[in-house]
């Protein structure tokens, strides 16, 4: 059996680990300390002194006060009814609108969930096309980004707030100024999905040097300019992983960051797992897609791979060539042998190259890298491999990511030279997410009129003149173009809180075009290329569309010529040209804070990352070997440093598995420090203990100009590391705590599934019991099932069940105690070699036991059972003996130690009013979203019917981008989860014990990695 | 010795004093208000429009039969009679209308209050047919509104042990939460 384990502490025994499981929470003397209070002082001062007789009279009369102030009335309470009531609209009911998610450019349908007029929960689109009902962490946060109360509330010129008229009359002022004069504008955007970009077109038009310019922080460049190469189209492909059998990743993400990864994570899953997704049936032997990831650091993506092979970005073009040139031979051209070593095993290197020519046609190779030699490559390879048109559409090309790298560059260099009238950047911030972007910001001052619009304030917001607040995507009309034939609709779920405009309105207005936003885009869509303008009542069309949140057309193909692509050649092998002394930096984006826009979003904040469970900040992540080789303890603050120019910076080291021993990766998005004060840690019960100047460092410095395309590379950066000698504990979620060796997590692969769908769980128990049971024939049975197959870690669920269920942020220092309150966490287990492991992600939450170790602890009754299978939690009831945490055997509940802050009269209006906000001293749990449970019984019960199967979702299974997660009635034969309840697969978590769980996991079964150990780069 | 003397004093006080609360009429339990009542800005009277018009009552609190909330209704529902045809000229209507025009909500006082921790639904009793004077008297008799019953939870689970026990047949299969989670989440 493999011996799993979490940290590189636990797996060596070490000291520190082994201190630490002596306790359930940590020692509290390190706070008390922070606190300036020594062990033995009181805390009190000597003018003030009570003794026991004193303490126990104001004792005697606070009691005898409140028990007559109990006896009287409570103060009067109001109720007002709406002066004019809609009459579709009742107080206490739930509406439910389609929109499009504008967390990203990905452009996932969402589906708001509305209470009394305010948006409180992100739900999947179970029929939009791209994201199939998943939607992503980000997307799941985007209520609290609603909800930020430091959003621009106002038009801002100068130091002073002003009104739109005035704010739009200056900058229409300064534009036909310069419309009379040189012309020169520049409107600089965050990739735009569709329609805004003709509207930003027509702002330029008719000016002498106008531009639009189009810029991510994280781009993708590097492959639209590898298809100019290659195809002649400067565009991204479509990527259809639910048709590929095999998937060569370089270092891309596609499952947490990477340019879909609601879209491909659904379509992965769909190749990897065992059960129809929404039946519940098996799945009639299907090809499995099998995935080797190569890549430096472990990502959430390589973590998912039935084969990691570590490898420098330096290598990857080596590698590229060296494959094709192997597939060309086995293709029949006559190749001399290369002369470049290969940077992998060789038997390694043959199994990928035989996989690949047994898949041609059905196999996917992509890159995250921003190289874009790599890029080339890579197509040199799709193409070999004849995958274009069936796994990579390019003919169908990606609209949703438009970025130019170049774009920042030469705005700089004009801006210096002063040659630039007018500048106006839409949501998008360069100043902090540019390499350059401290020149940027000097470079501003010199444009004759500078605006930012956005949602909240920004580094760009701050460098610039002016500052116009941005609608947040709830708030506004919208419409997107994201791949051809698809259109997907967005509809304002709430009335804008704040003084804020849309882009489309600002256009409008700056364009002197007197239309509201819902009436130009009736005006658009009624002009769209396809049939839909030959339909009559365009009316009810519209209100279908805008109820559907999307609707298709024919898609129009895009003409490629691949002839250069013929002709080329594999290209000069570079060698690997990492300096002596240096790691190579790998600045990625991880899942929770992307590129950084929502670093004022607390949830993403605290939701930690997949692989590393950190919170709050980012981390250098560096190899076992060489951390200990350099003498760096986990949390020894280290300074990295280019080895060209001045870029430097200061975070926290951490080593992690699976990494390269020259490799370095630090987080994208954290460093923020003008978004607010949530990405300054001003979080929790004592916000000043969290206070930093910034949550994390900027990576962003590091970004290296790039000779192809004057852009900006984050990978691959030659840097060193240096210790400080400062040291700090890192705040992560799972590193506490032993697993003792029980078989928390089980897998196998696929050949041993064929063979036995048992294999993996083969174990069984005899168990016998003192308890008389549950009898719980009459009504229903609740039951989760949790597919470990197709759970990637993704931690959508995590974000989900905290916005559902009202789950308070601790911040930091909390999370150091290990007093994190997330009801539902995933735990993530390594295996085996410690230098490239394999990985399991297995969401964890309350177990809803039938003989619950709890419910007989408690000495108020607070938790009891049902007689529906759940552990119900009574807040209101529980005095906070803790009792039932440290008699839970699954370490499911929660407390909450403090009154978390709950002032803020916007951000309150993120709470969901159908579950309690629960005070200090309350024992917290998951109770598999009862109030969902007790809604659609209401629904049922009125109807005279029973719960139909799949009526009730939880939050985390509604958001599941895999489908991974079933909740249903075990009483229900025919429902999906007593289906897979019954699945040879399905185990219990510590069913040894016998406290019987309602919650089912299914084995983990992925591909046999022949050679998961021999993939060791150069 | 004067301070024992002043200490038994203020015992005694102290038991008189909460003897003479305890005594009075308006002694209850924490949280219970049975024959609260009141007043409200406009002195409506469910004796007169329940009870001498028979209106329904889910005409005004038409959130009862799919809310959680019964819900005061809207000024707009008022106007509906009140705008051309019913004691247009009233002072009190004037109220009504100044708060119609300007989109002012009235403010009523509430009288049946929940704790926050308690997750009652309208909508499950109406929809099994429990009549609202159950719960909340024969409101047509009451000229001025006041709360019939203590709503405690011994009150509810009173009733919902002894549906479940007797299954009347007016409620159908009944099926009546008695756990925890029925109304605490």
């Amino acid at each position: 059996m493999k011996k799993y384990w979490k940290s590189f502490g636990e797996l060596e025994r070490s000291k520190d680990y082994l201190d630490s499981l002596h306790e359930q929470v940590p020692s509290y003397s390190e706070r008390v300390e922070s606190f300036d209070l020594k062990p033995g002082d009181s805390g009190e001062s000597a003018e003030f002194k009570t003794d026991r007789r004193d303490f126990l009279k104001t004792t005697a009369a606070v009691a005898a006060a409140a028990t007559l102030y109990g006896c009287a009335r409570g103060p009067e309470q109001h109720a007002k009814p709406l002066a004019r009531a809609s009459e579709t609209v009742v107080a206490g009911l739930a509406y439910y609108y389609a929109t499009t998610c504008g967390g990203c450019n990905a452009s996932c349908g969402v589906i708001v969930k509305n209470r009394d007029g305010r948006p409180i929960k992100m739900e999947g689109n179970p029929d939009h096309p791209i994201s199939k009902g998943g939607l992503c962490s980000v997307g799941q946060a985007q209520t609290r980004s609603l909800y930020d109360s430091e959003r621009l509330k106002k038009p801002r010129d100068g130091d002073k707030e002003v009104g739109w008229d005035e704010a739009v009359s200056k900058i229409r002022a300064a534009l036909s100024a310069s419309k009379n004069g040189r012309g020169s504008v520049r409107i600089v955007s965050s990739s735009f999905a569709s329609k805004p970009r003709d509207l930003a077109q027509k702002l330029v038009e008719g000016f002498a040097a106008g531009k639009v310019l189009e810029w991510d922080a994280v781009s993708y460049d590097a492959i639209r300019n590898a298809h100019k190469l290659t195809h002649d189209v400067f565009d991204i492909p479509q990527y259809k992983f639910d048709r590929a059998n095999y998937i060569l990743s370089f270092d891309a993400d596609f499952l947490g960051t990477w340019i879909s990864p609601v879209e491909f994570s659904a379509g992965y899953a769909e190749r990897r797992r065992l059960h129809v997704s929404r039946t519940a049936e098996r799945y009639d032997s299907p090809e499995r897609c099998r995935h080797v990831q190569v890549e430096p650091a472990m990502s959430m993506t390589g973590s998912n791979a039935d084969l990691r092979v570590k490898l420098l970005h330096g290598d990857f073009a080596n590698l590229l060539s060296l494959l094709i040139e192997m597939v060309q031979r086995e293709l029949g051209t006559v190749i001399p042998a290369s002369a470049v070593n290969s940077p992998v095993d060789q038997n390694v290197l043959d199994n990928i190259v035989s996989d690949l020519m047994k898949h041609r046609g059905k196999s996917l190779v992509i890159s995250g890298s921003d190289d874009v030699e790599v890029q080339r490559l890579v197509n040199v390879l799709n193409h070999h491999l004849e995958n274009y048109e069936k796994t990579v559409v390019i003919t169908e090309p990606d609209q949703r990511f438009r970025s130019d790298d170049a774009a920042i560059p030469a705005l700089i260099t004009d801006l210096a030279a002063g040659s630039v009238d007018v500048v106006i950047f839409s949501d998008t911030n360069p100043v902090y997410a540019h390499p350059r972007g401290k020149e940027l910001a000097e470079a501003i001052k010199n444009a004759g009129t500078s605006v930012s619009i956005s949602t909240a304030n920004s580094e760009t917001a701050a460098a610039c003149g002016i500052a116009l607040p941005l609608s947040h995507f709830l708030e506004s009309w919208g419409m997107t173009q994201p791949v051809p034939g698809l259109t997907s609709m967005s509809q304002p779920a709430l009335h804008p809180l704040f003084d804020t405009r849309s882009f489309t309105e600002i256009a409008l207005a700056l364009l002197g075009d007197a239309r509201s936003h819902y009436d130009y885009l009736q005006g658009e869509l009624k002009t769209l290329e396809g049939t839909i303008q030959l339909r009559p009542e365009f009316t009810r069309l519209f209100d279908q569309i805008v109820h559907d949140g999307f609707f298709q057309t024919d898609a129009v193909k895009t003409q490629t010529n691949v002839a250069s692509l013929r002709s080329s050649s594999v290209g000069t092998r570079r060698e690997s040209s990492l300096p002596e002394g240096t790691l190579e930096l790998t600045a990625y984006s991880s899942v929770m804070m992307r590129d950084g826009k929502e670093a004022n979003n607390p949830w993403l904040q605290e939701g930690s990352d997949p692989v590393t469970k950190t919170t709050w900040g980012n981390y250098a992540l560096l190899s076992k070997k060489y951390a200990d080789a350099a003498g760096i303890r986990d949390g020894d603050i280290v300074k990295v440093s280019a080895t060209e120019g001045d870029a430097s910076i200061e975070v926290p080291a951490l080593a992690m598995p699976g990494q390269h021993e020259k490799s370095i990766a630090i987080a994208i998005g954290y460093g923020r420090k003008n978004a607010g004060k949530y990405a300054r840690g001003l979080v929790g019960r004592f916000p000043e203990e969290n206070e930093r100047e910034t949550v994390g460092a900027n990576v962003f410095v590091f970004g290296k100009s790039q000779a192809e395309s004057n852009g900006t590379r984050l990978k691959g950066i030659p840097v060193k590391v240096e210790k400080t000698g400062a040291h700090v504990k890192p705040a992560q979620t799972q590193e506490h705590a032993s697993i003792e060796h029980r078989p928390i997590v089980l897998e196998t692969t696929f050949s041993e599934y064929e063979k036995n769908p048992k294999a993996g769980n083969e174990h069984e128990h005899e168990l016998g019991t003192l308890w008389s049971g549950h009898d719980y024939s009459k009504g229903y049975h609740w039951g989760l099932a949790i597919d470990l197959s197709v759970c990637t870690g993704c931690s959508a669920c995590i974000i989900s069940c905290q916005s559902e269920n009202n789950i308070p942020v601790v911040g930091e220092e909390e999370i150091r105690t290990h007093r994190s309150m997330q009801w539902l966490k995933i735990d993530r287990y390594f295996s085996d070699d410690a230098d490239n492991p394999g990985t399991v992600h297995q969401p964890m939450m309350c177990q809803q036991c039938d003989n619950a170790p709890c419910e007989t602890v408690c000495p108020v009754m607070a938790t009891s059972h049902s007689d529906e299978g759940l552990n119900d939690q009574a807040y209101n009831r529980c005095v906070g003996t803790r009792y039932c945490a440290n008699n839970c055997p699954y370490k499911a509940r929660r407390f909450n130690w403090f009154t978390y802050p709950r002032e803020d009269p916007i951000e309150n209006l993120v709470l969901n009013p159908d579950i309690g906000v629960r005070t200090r001293g309350v024992m917290e749990k998951c109770t598999f979203c009862v109030q969902r449970i007790q809604d659609a019984k209401s629904i049922s019960s009125r109807e005279g019917r029973k719960v139909r199967d799949g009526e009730i979702q939880t939050a985390c299974q509604q958001s599941c981008p895999t489908s991974a997660i079933v909740f249903g009635d075990m009483n229900d034969k025919n429902g999906r989860v007593s289906k897979l309840m019954d699945d040879p697969r399905r185990y219990k978590v510590l069913e040894e014990i016998g406290v019987l769980p309602s919650v089912g996991y299914l084995t983990k079964v992925r591909h046999d990695s022949k050679t998961a150990n021999g993939g060791e780069g150069a | 010795m004067n301070n024992q003397v002043a200490i038994v004093v203020g015992a005694v006080g102290i038991l008189l004093g909460l003897f003479a609360v305890v005594a009075s009429a308006d002694f209850r339990l924490v949280g219970e208000h049975t024959g609260y009542s009141p007043e409200q800005p406009i002195p409506y009277s469910h004796q007169l429009h329940a009870g001498k018009h028979e209106m329904q009552c889910l005409y005004c609190h038409f959130g009862a039969e799919r809310s959680r909330h019964a819900g005061i209704p809207p000024t707009s529902v008022c106007m509906n009679c009140h705008e051309k045809m019913v004691l247009t000229a009233s002072p009190l209507i004037a109220k009504l209308q100044e708060s119609y025009t300007s989109g002012k909500p009235m403010e009523w006082v509430k009288i049946h209050n929940l704790p926050d921790f308690v997750y009652f639904s309208h909508a499950s009793h109406v929809g099994k047919n429990v009549a609202c004077e159950t719960c909340h008297g024969n409101v047509a008799i009451m000229t001025k509104v006041q709360q019939e019953s203590d709503l405690s939870m011994g009150w509810c689970i009173n009733c919902h042990r002894d549906v479940n026990k007797n299954q009347p047949e007016e409620y159908g299969e009944v099926h009546a939460p008695e756990n925890c989670s029925g109304c605490h989440r």
